[in-house]
């Protein structure tokens, strides 16, 4: 950038550089185009007159909790008032199949659900009454955060395993009467 | 299969192996475990299980429809055929033990050919009901044929056509539609193991056979209900709850009933505000994974006879008002009555919260006198001081550890009914021996008739009698009294009788973590009243003994107070949820909430605390329980100083903190002080023992919310025509003497 | 806190790495805000001109929309300070091209048409089962 240069010496640089520009062998002789990075961007203005400083990669965090929600709109009734119960759904009693079982859920406490007058639909006031169809969680610790970070209130449901007796089909005709199967 | 997905790596439920034995918990050595590989995958598993519950441990469900966790294995239906290598034909898992070194491959093509193959032939016989069948959308048939059926079908209805059944009345619970049975055996095979009652079975045979009584008879059992969850097709299906709802519509919420005092984990279907049915949810140490019928079918009285407004009595008429005036008018009464002439009656189905809130309140205006409907002694052995005296201190668990039970004056067929699955699960499985005390009733297992006076406990503690051997002999001997035949003016004396037993049988115990001395409540609420302080009978109101000029009536409706008792100038404050016989004699009605609209806590007979949540609000203008006495107390000027649930939990942590560890039964201490405290006498207790329930007409209606059911009321109607049938026999029993 | 099974409310006390937004650090975050602050006051006669607020006396509105700034005062997490100045500028924009009616203002910063919630346990009995 050409600084405390003489306004005359300044002129008269440029009458020069303006009638090489104009010649043909200009880039030849006086000073040739050097492209040493094909990747160069044009700088803006901004850059020259409020310089970025050093680039940041990472800056830490200490809060104490997630502010995100802050800024996430959810009215505060649903933030305070609510419970969360994280837990393991139930098997449903009517079929024999464990694979919904496997997932945490977190359910909130249930609010008033009405029929809409409209159409006979169910209606609710309740905007997190369906959180727990399809959030679910791979472990309880996951779960647990995601309560912390909404800033609910949360308990925790231990899950009840099955326990796998070992049977043998020969019980039915043991030797114990007791045991023993008399109908099929 | 069904696999594990990805997503749940940290998810895979180890699914705990018990090692099954004589006794529950005794076992000797654990055998030595087997190597058996499971599609690849190594898995050390015990010698005496079956391929099925390897695969199952390992986290590979294999598809089946006659299995069942808690049933006898069948092997009939076939569709739970693996291949195993060194063998040509596919394997029955559900039968087949493993054996050392055994490779079993669930997902290779003859498994997937013959898997199929069965589905195919299941579903030539099988009606196209998907549309109407209630089971649509929870059915294991459709499942397992989009999961492991081929997708077309070589039948050819028009040429072949396809079987019919005619339909079977099995009473009006279970709705049976037969062309839809798949012959799967599951429902006979709980009548006659867990049920107890053998009137299901198969006739005929090949494409003939047929599932049913074989005679018009009424599914004469009180866990009658459970085989609409075991039934895998629409077969046996909910008669109230038919053509209600699909599955995928309703929320489940999770929570405990109230209809016994067992406290069994249910799941409550609820749409729109309204329940729709109830089913069980698995709890191994209280209800394993049955419901009695009581508890499933007692959704249609949750919405008759309901209160819905608070009412005042003028003129002889009550007449609706608001929440203003009518807690206005008890606030004022409230605090003009003087301290002793104001009390309080609690009945069976009011929660912690509200038994907590309204001793609170009560106490706050210097009142002690709060009661609960149902009696129990206060004078032996500390009486309810001490907490041993009035719970089951061995757990409904330790009957499978038990080796010897006495019944003394309780029919638990009637009034747990799962508790008695469970005693005769014991009697089949642990070898257990039952004596009982008190009328001859038919428990679904045999047992040893000790007498039916509670002069027989004198025999016992003398040695006399070939029961009393038993129990002698027992290692681990449990004995169990009714609270029924706990109340009246011999039920003290009886009390001190059964703790005389008890300590005589525990002196042998080397084990004196077993109590051996156990109290079978018959309502949910009591444990927990008698925890907070209320004191257990009505006597003290009776007959005019004290001047009350104010009575709290919360959910009290067993009719144990009446107006001549009282006085026609008292004042009755009555708050429950169904308009029965409190609400009738009452001056102002509060409308409360049952048990399915709030968040409660009920101590069950063992002592654990288990939460109920809301499924539906209160109808009306009716209101939480505890909310409607904090809000009482604010007008009455003496504000309770919770009003959230969280600080509510909190008083109820305050007031004995095992109210809200949920899920966990805490030792109860101090029975050796209690036995000590126990007056010993020598005179023998004379008394017949008969419990209140001896049939299953009795069963049906035992509270507020099953009387106003109209579906009980058919209940009751069909088992007393059920007497006149010709064809009930008594059932032959596997006597003691027989089983070797 | 009490026992276990009493529910409770986490508190997460991490140190974590994250990508700034625009501000690199607290100072320059602190900047930002104070910029958009003053751009927005000086917006403010503006705005309460146009948006029929005159019966609001103008300091009132001055303090007013302070207070907006004031709520996010206890932020620190820069990114969350970036989003709520980006969005602050946002609202300037839409206040000058008039997308904003003055029942909206009214409602937003004074709560001027809507009814206060029952607060206190025995309106909230009253009023219904929450």
């Amino acid at each position: 950038m050409l600084r405390t240069t003489s306004k005359l010496a300044h002129r008269a640089l440029t009458a020069s550089v303006q009638a090489r520009a104009f010649s043909k062998d200009f880039h030849d002789e006086m000073a040739p185009i050097v492209r040493n990075r094909p990747d160069a961007a044009k700088k803006s203005l901004e850059d020259f007159v409020n310089p970025p400083g050093p680039k940041v990669e990472s800056i830490t965090l200490s809060g104490i909790r997630d502010e995100v929600m802050d800024i996430a709109g959810i009215p505060e009734e649903h933030v305070i008032q609510r419970r969360a119960r994280v837990f393991r759904p139930a098997r449903e009693a009517t079929q024999t199949a464990w694979n919904n079982t496997k997932l945490w859920k977190i359910e909130l406490d249930n609010r008033e659900r009405w029929d809409n007058p409209l159409m006979g639909w169910s209606s609710t006031g309740d905007p997190l009454s369906n959180i727990s169809m399809q959030l679910d969680f791979a472990s309880k610790e996951d779960a647990i955060r995601f309560c912390v970070k909404n800033r609910w209130e949360y308990e925790v449901e231990e899950p009840k395993e099955r326990q796998i007796k070992a049977k043998a089909y020969g019980a039915n005709f043991s030797w114990n009467k007791r045991t023993r199967v008399g109908t099929k | 299969m069904y696999r594990v997905p990805q997503l749940t790596r940290l998810a895979t439920t180890g699914a705990r192996i018990v090692t099954s034995s004589a006794r529950g918990q005794q076992t000797a050595a654990a055998p030595e475990k087997i190597e058996v590989f499971i599609d690849g995958k190594k898995v050390l598993v015990e010698p005496g299980m079956t391929i099925l519950q390897a695969c199952a441990l390992v986290g590979v469900d294999i598809p089946r429809f006659c299995y069942h966790d808690r049933l006898s294995i069948a092997g009939n239906c076939r569709m739970c055929l693996v291949e195993v290598e060194k063998s040509i034909k596919p394997v029955a898992s559900c039968a087949m033990p493993v054996m050392k070194g055994m490779r079993v491959k669930t997902d290779s093509p003859l498994t997937k050919k013959a898997r199929e193959g069965v589905m195919e032939f299941l579903l030539v016989n099988h009606p196209l009901d998907c549309p109407i069948c209630d089971q649509g959308g929870e059915c294991d048939l459709q499942d397992q044929s989009m999961g492991f059926g081929s997708d077309r079908g070589r039948h050819q209805n028009q040429y072949d056509g396809k079987r019919a059944v005619e339909d079977k009345n099995m009473g009006p619970l279970v709705k049976t539609s037969m062309n839809r049975c798949i012959q799967c055996t599951r429902c006979i095979r709980f009548a006659n193991e867990v049920a107890g009652v053998p009137d299901l079975g198969s006739t005929g045979r090949g494409n003939d056979m047929q599932i049913g009584t074989y005679v018009d008879k009424f599914f004469a059992s009180e866990l009658s209900g459970n085989v609409i969850d075991l039934c895998p097709v629409g077969a046996l299906t909910n008669k109230p709850y038919s053509f209600m709802a699909r599955p995928w519509e309703t929320r489940k919420t999770e929570s405990v009933d109230v209809m016994d005092a067992l406290g069994s984990n249910i799941v409550i279907s609820h749409r729109t505000g309204e329940v729709m049915r109830i089913i069980p949810r698995m709890n191994d140490d209280v209800n394993e994974e049955w419901i009695s019928d009581k508890t499933r079918f007692v959704t249609d009285g949750l919405k008759r006879q309901r209160l819905l407004a608070p009412m005042i009595k003028e003129g002889g008429q009550l007449k609706q008002v608001d929440w203003e005036e009518a807690l206005y008018v008890v606030a004022r009464k409230l605090r003009q009555t003087p301290a002793d002439q104001i009390a309080g009656v609690a009945g069976g189905l009011v929660d912690t919260e509200a038994l907590v809130a309204l001793k609170d309140l009560l106490n706050r205006f210097n009142c002690e006198n709060l009661y609960t409907e149902e009696s129990f002694p206060t004078v032996n052995g500390g009486g309810i001081d001490l907490r041993t005296n009035y719970i089951m201190n061995d757990r409904i668990m330790g009957v499978e550890d038990s080796d010897a039970l006495l019944l003394i004056g309780t029919n638990p067929r009637y009034e747990a009914p799962v508790f008695n699955a469970r005693i005769r699960k014991s009697f089949i499985h642990y070898n257990l021996d039952v004596g009982l005390i008190g009328s001859p009733v038919d428990l679904t297992y045999d047992y040893d008739h000790v007498g039916t006076n509670a002069k027989a406990l004198d025999d016992l503690l003398a040695g006399k009698g070939s029961f009393a051997e038993k129990l002698k002999s027992a290692k681990k001997p449990m004995v169990v009294v009714g609270a029924g035949v706990l109340q009246g003016p011999q039920g003290a004396a009886l009390l001190a009788k059964v703790h005389q037993l008890a300590d005589q049988l525990r002196s042998k115990q080397s084990d004196k973590s077993w109590k051996v001395v156990n109290v079978l409540q018959r309502v949910a609420g009591q444990v927990a009243a008698l925890d907070i302080g209320y004191k257990p009978s009505v006597e003290a109101l009776r007959d005019g003994k004290k001047s009350i000029k104010l009575l709290f009536l919360l959910g009290a409706d067993e009719a144990s107070v009446s107006r001549r008792d009282i006085g026609s100038d008292t004042f009755v404050v009555y708050q429950g949820h169904h308009g029965d016989a409190g609400a009738e004699i009452a001056d102002v009605i509060l409308p409360g909430a049952a048990y399915t609209e709030k968040e409660s806590t009920y101590v069950n007979t063992e002592g654990r605390s288990q939460k109920t949540l809301p499924a539906v609000q209160p109808p009306g203008l009716a209101r939480v329980d505890w909310k409607i006495l904090r809000a009482l107390s604010e007008i009455a000027g003496k504000a309770l100083p919770y009003s959230s649930i969280q600080e509510m939990r909190q008083r109820l942590a305050q007031v004995a903190p095992h109210l809200t560890r949920y899920g966990e039964v805490q030792e109860a201490n101090y029975l050796k002080q209690s036995m000590e405290l126990t007056e010993k006498s020598s005179s023998a207790v004379n008394a017949e023992l008969k419990p209140a329930q001896l049939e299953l007409a009795d069963f049906y209606m035992t509270n507020s919310i099953t009387r106003a059911s109209p579906t009980m009321a058919e209940c009751v109607r069909a088992a007393r025509k059920h007497q006149q049938n010709p064809h009930i026999e008594q059932p032959k029993r596997h006597t003691a003497a027989s089983a070797m | 806190m009490a026992t276990k099974a009493l529910s409770r409310v986490g508190v997460e006390l991490t140190k974590r790495e994250v990508v700034p937004v625009v501000s690199k650090n607290p100072k320059e975050a602190r900047k930002n805000v104070i910029k958009i602050y003053k751009e927005f006051q000086r917006y403010v006669p503006t705005i309460w001109w146009e948006q029929e607020l005159r019966d609001i006396p103008l300091p009132q509105f001055r303090l007013a929309i302070k207070n907006q700034f004031m709520k996010n005062a206890h932020l620190t997490d820069t990114r969350v300070v970036d989003r709520l100045v980006e969005q602050a500028k946002l609202d300037m924009v839409n206040f000058r091209m008039a997308y904003y009616n003055d029942v909206h203002v009214r409602n937003f910063l004074f709560r001027e048409n809507i009814d206060p919630k029952p607060a206190d346990f025995l309106s909230r009995f009253f009023a219904g089962k929450d």
